[in-house]
């Protein structure tokens, strides 16, 4: 009796499965084609959307123009690279140096904050005043440029924040660079 | 002299305007200029030919159209965690927002409030627009 239950049990399962899927399964004359089927079967796209957290605006307001005009734009940053051991830039960065400045030109009022690194080569003192040293090239090079002199921050962190994590001494040229946020 | 006892970290600095914004800081209205420091509890608000934005201390970024009134709630950004919270709320007019590193981490990090909804500022742009019922304020 208890093994003739067992083997029941089973089928009962599956009985209690199946309609319960029937409400959202149903179809008949009405509905030819089971919605379940329809929905297994359409193509699973996981890139054709855009992330949900950065979904567009469907459509364009008039109204909001004046506010989306008066966005800031976005913060620009660059890192310039320097000569082993010198404040000279790298020949790559010279152009960079103009993009720079093109960026502040640009804004309504503009920040730069200059920051110079340096790699692990060398005391951790001597690489503190590098990184001030190629701070400051930056800053001149602003200003010669015609960038007013108060709208520069500039500091020197040394081999404090590398960007290329390294041993000590190490000579790694793209930690010897300074980054510039134009904001 | 409390307030010259704290020193209160800044939330975003004003970076573009047109015509005419007034700050309420402390119940007292300030004409707004480019380059001011935006504090929380401050309110802001345009004229009708006025528009103003405001880049965040995360790289969050905020305009606001004409006739539009806003404050700033809460704001906390750690640059270390890349962490932390902002709540504005707009009593009326338009406002523009694309998030900045607070919504990388936390997609619920920027809420705007509205007399009717709360919106989450996603890293694209978000619109909102606030229409001034007749309003009996206190």
């Amino acid at each position: 009796m208890l093994t003739n239950t067992l083997r029941i049990l089973p089928f009962f399962a599956i009985s209690l499965l199946v309609s319960g899927c029937s409400a959202i399964n149903a179809f008949g004359p009405d509905t030819p084609r089971s919605e379940m089927r329809d929905q297994i079967e359409a193509p699973v796209e996981l890139t054709a959307w855009p992330s949900p957290f950065c979904a567009k605006p469907s459509e364009p307001d008039p109204e909001m123009e004046p506010a989306i005009a008066a966005l800031p734009p976005e913060p620009y940053r660059a890192r310039l690279y320097f000569i082993f051991d010198t404040s000279q830039f790298t020949a790559e960065s010279e152009a960079a140096a103009q993009k720079v400045f093109d960026e502040i030109q640009s804004r309504q009022i503009a920040e730069a904050i200059v920051i110079g690194h340096t790699d692990t080569m060398g005391s951790e003192r001597y690489n503190m005043g590098l990184s001030e040293r190629r701070a400051e090239v930056v800053r001149q090079e602003l200003m010669r440029r015609g960038i007013p002199a108060n709208i520069i921050v500039s500091r020197g962190v040394g081999e404090s924040d590398l960007l290329i994590e390294t041993a000590d001494e190490v000579a790694e040229a793209k930690n010897r660079r300074v980054e510039i946020d134009v904001r | 002299m409390i307030c010259g006892l704290v020193q209160a970290q800044h939330a975003g600095v004003v970076k573009t305007l047109r015509g005419e914004a007034q700050i309420i800081r402390s119940g007292q209205a300030v004409k707004l200029e480019l380059g001011d420091r935006i504090y929380i509890a401050d309110q802001l608000a345009t004229d009708a030919n006025g528009s103003l934005g405001i880049l965040f201390l995360d790289d969050t970024r905020l305009g606001a159209g004409p006739d539009t009134r806003f404050s700033i709630d809460s704001y906390q950004f750690e640059n270390a965690s890349q962490a932390g919270h902002a709540r504005l709320s707009v009593d009326n007019g338009t406002l523009a927002l694309v998030g900045g590193k607070l919504v990388l981490g936390n997609p619920d990090a920027i809420k705007v409030y509205t007399p009717d909804a709360v919106l989450s500022v996603p890293c694209s742009q978000l619109s909102v627009k606030v229409d001034l019922p007749n309003k009996d304020a206190p």
